[in-house]
């Protein structure tokens, strides 16, 4: 019997969407049954790098009957082969990718040698726009090495190379003049990565120019382009012109309004996601610009390398109302000069509220100063009946090499897992922002009986206090009152003070591990979704026997 | 060996002094015939029944039923008064009561967000404790209920099955994988050699 999964194949979808090709290469491993069921699943995604894998899907090759399931083409090995053989591949990939008919969704990681990027990425993608996927491209994703420098007349490809890749028209300063290369039409999804700066303009009269660049300028792609992502060292681009057509941006430190500016060429009206995962805002970068040029949308995500880069003032933090549509906001937490932090964030989203975005549902603010790792304010704005209450919350900041770790970079939005469950969470009403807690709920473990509020839970009573600190330890008299008997019957309780028990002895006897119970730990206590702790936690011998 | 086996339980039973746990306690453990002892009585407990495949008719409240949109769907289109036993002819006694037991214990839940976030690519398999322990049952029952919950359409429920058929691949070498599902591996050692280089042109 090898019927491993007796299920219709639309259950069979449902169960592939929670795993991992890894998981599913490993399926296609059993037997053979399994990996005619699981080819299917495992195809859509290709890779193309090895003459073999070009071989298996040529025609009559062993995979191309699963041709048309390729949704997703890697264009691999143009970045880590010796540049000569990369150089071939722009040649090759091209040529093959008609075999895939229903593919929506490219990537081009190419990071080669800066001098000739430009001069690569034209050719490869001149070829690209000539095969139909091109025509029906929905997601792109790119990853450059930073290519500003142009190549001059000094610096060229040999003559073999030169003729393939060297017919990009020329103007003045040996810049080209003009791409050539229309964008892709239906494109929706654009993620960019690139160890430079990122421009969002056309520089005159400059040699920082990028293939980016010049890609992104291209009409037509700012009325497609739903989803826009950039990994870039930094950002710069400059602010459309104001309604007196006036460009008011600043190139430099003082400089005034340069008098060569275009200022930003386009408006991109439907983009509605916005990622941005930057080191610093450069030139004239602000939410203000981000978001006169972004008008429509409506995620917002704006990460800067902590530590290295000044947060966002407060002021430039308010300007995002520009930005009617937006639902989820989530930028590093300003710089707040006047006392009280907290009552800084609370005005900015107040006056985000009341300033007109009527949308707003959630608003995460990370601190990115050095010092304050892994800070993460939530507000929700919930909306009932003319009402707008905020509720405020902590967690901690995702982890950010997690982040990074893959080319595919749309995640989630919200803090994930047990981080946002278990952020504690208070209410602030709009009018007289006094706090008050939430109503007893399960998943945050507040306590439900009187003898529990206020200072005894540090961690509640007050906005500020650190709220990831889990690990508080209950008084021991908590035991007399009804209530936590009630709740310790229940399992609610024992773990604290099982812990705190544990902790004294440990430290009479002056054993030092595990001073401090893990986080780990911790969040499984609240909500109780995992295994219970207790479980794990080995008791000391006496500690239920001599109490 | 008694000694640390009372321990073992008093660990679990937390107050310390119990060597069987209360019904308190068990409640929390959520062992099904307690729960349904200790749930208190709904204010609306309009009783139906179901007719299953092997026909057992069994009785249901109206509320808990309608966690499966197709027995709602199919109420509302009849009307109120519904006396005959509805036939579910794809579903058999033992997994019929197992949906019902689930639902249930999810009779008061909330409906599910409506998730629109399309972008996250690959979805989380955590799943509630009590949950968990529901799922625990042999794999022909498992994929009976993933079918029940499918016809029935009962989507969290058909979410957790498909979690759990997840979370038994999960992470998994192949050879791992045949065990839990009983596979004969009828692959050569060079067939196999061959497959994982094929595997490498798919993205991981």
């Amino acid at each position: 019997m090898n019927i491993m999964l007796p299920l219709p194949a639309e259950l069979l979808i449902e169960i592939f969407s929670y795993l991992n090709n890894t998981d599913v290469k490993n399926l296609s491993l059993c037997s053979k049954s399994h990996r005619v069921q699981v080819l299917p699943f495992l195809f859509e995604s290709f890779k193309l790098a090895s003459p073999q894998s070009l071989k298996a899907f040529q025609d009559g090759g062993k995979l191309s009957w699963l041709r048309f399931n390729v949704r997703h083409i890697r264009l691999s090995g143009l970045h880590d082969a010796p540049i000569g053989r990369t150089l071939d591949r722009t040649h090759t990939y091209p040529a093959v990718l008609h075999r895939f008919p229903n593919a929506t969704d490219l990537t081009v990681p190419c990071n080669i040698h800066s001098q000739i990027q430009y001069n690569v990425l034209h050719y490869l993608f001149k070829r690209i726009a000539k095969t139909p996927i091109y025509r029906s491209l929905k997601c792109l994703t790119l990853t450059c090495s930073d290519e500003r420098r142009f190549p001059n007349n000094d610096f060229k490809l040999s003559d073999h190379y030169q003729t393939r890749f060297g017919m990009i028209p020329r103007g003045p300063m040996d810049l080209p003049l003009a791409l050539g290369i229309p964008s892709p039409p239906v494109l929706e999804e654009l993620s960019i990565t690139t160890d430079g700066c990122f421009h969002f303009h056309k520089p005159e009269n400059s040699t920082d120019v990028s293939f980016l660049g010049f890609y992104l300028l291209q009409p037509s792609l700012a009325n497609t382009l739903k989803r826009l992502e950039i990994r870039a060292h930094g950002l710069k681009m400059l602010q459309p012109r104001d309604t007196t057509g006036k460009c008011n941006c600043h190139t430099g430190l003082g400089q005034g309004p340069s008098p060569s500016c275009a200022g930003m060429p386009h408006i991109y009206t439907s983009v509605s996601k916005l990622k941005v995962h930057i080191d610093c805002f450069c030139g004239s970068t602000s939410f203000v610009a981000l978001a006169a040029t972004f008008p429509n949308v409506e995620d917002l995500e704006v990460e800067l390398l902590r530590g290295l880069a000044p947060p966002p003032t407060l002021h430039e933090c308010r300007e995002l109302v520009i930005a009617k549509k937006l639902k989820r906001i989530r930028i590093p937490s300003p710089y707040i000069y006047t006392s009280g932090y907290e009552d800084g964030l609370r005005s900015l989203v107040i006056g985000w509220v009341k300033g007109g975005l009527t949308h707003l549902e959630r608003a995460e603010l990370a601190r990115c100063e050095a010092g304050h790792r892994n800070k993460l304010w939530l507000c929700e704005v919930l909306r009932e009946e003319g009402l707008c209450v905020l509720r405020w919350g902590q967690a901690r900041r995702p982890n950010k090499a997690d982040d990074c770790s893959k080319c595919r970079l749309w995640r989630p939005y919200t803090v994930s897992g047990d981080e946002g469950r278990n952020a504690k969470l208070l209410e602030y009403d709009q009018e007289g922002y006094t706090a008050y807690p939430l109503p007893d709920d399960e998943d945050n473990g507040r306590p439900e009986s009187p003898a529990y509020s206020g200072s005894e839970w540090g961690g509640y009573s007050s906005f500020w206090s650190d709220g990831f600190d889990y690990n508080y330890e209950y008084p021991g008299d908590l035991s007399e009152s009804s209530g936590a008997e009630d709740r310790r019957t229940r399992g609610e309780l024992t773990w604290g003070r099982e812990t705190s028990q544990k902790l004294r002895r440990r430290r009479k006897d002056g054993d030092k591990r595990k001073a401090k119970p893990s986080r780990k730990h911790a969040l499984n206590l609240k909500g109780g979704r995992k295994a219970s702790p207790y479980k794990t936690l080995e008791p000391p011998e006496d500690l239920y026997w001599h109490d | 060996m008694g000694l640390s086996a009372s321990r073992q339980i008093e660990t679990t039973a937390i107050s310390g002094h119990l060597a069987f746990p209360t019904t308190a306690q068990l409640h929390h453990i959520n062992l099904p015939v307690f729960r349904q002892l200790s749930t208190p009585t709904a204010v609306n407990m309009t009783n139906m029944k179901l007719l299953s495949s092997d026909n057992v008719e069994i009785s249901v409240e109206k509320d808990v039923a309608e966690r499966s949109v197709l027995i709602k769907n199919m109420l509302e289109d009849v009307g109120e008064t519904m006396d005959a036993p509805i036939p579910i002819p794809n579903v058999n006694e033992a997994v019929l009561r197992k949906v019902i037991e689930w639902c249930e214990h999810h009779r008061n839940d909330p409906p599910p967000p409506a998730d629109d976030d399309s972008d996250s690519r690959k979805k989380s398999t955590d799943i509630e404790e009590w949950d968990q322990k529901f799922m625990q049952v042999d794999q022909e029952m498992l994929f009976e209920i993933i079918l029940a919950a499918n016809y029935l359409d009962i989507k969290p429920l058909l979410d957790v099955g498909c979690k759990t058929v997840a979370n038994m691949i999960k992470g998994k070498s192949p050879e791992e994988i045949r065990k839990t599902f009983n596979i004969q591996n009828d692959f050569t050692p060079e067939e196999e050699d061959q497959i994982r280089r094929e595997n490498e042109w798919a993205e991981e």
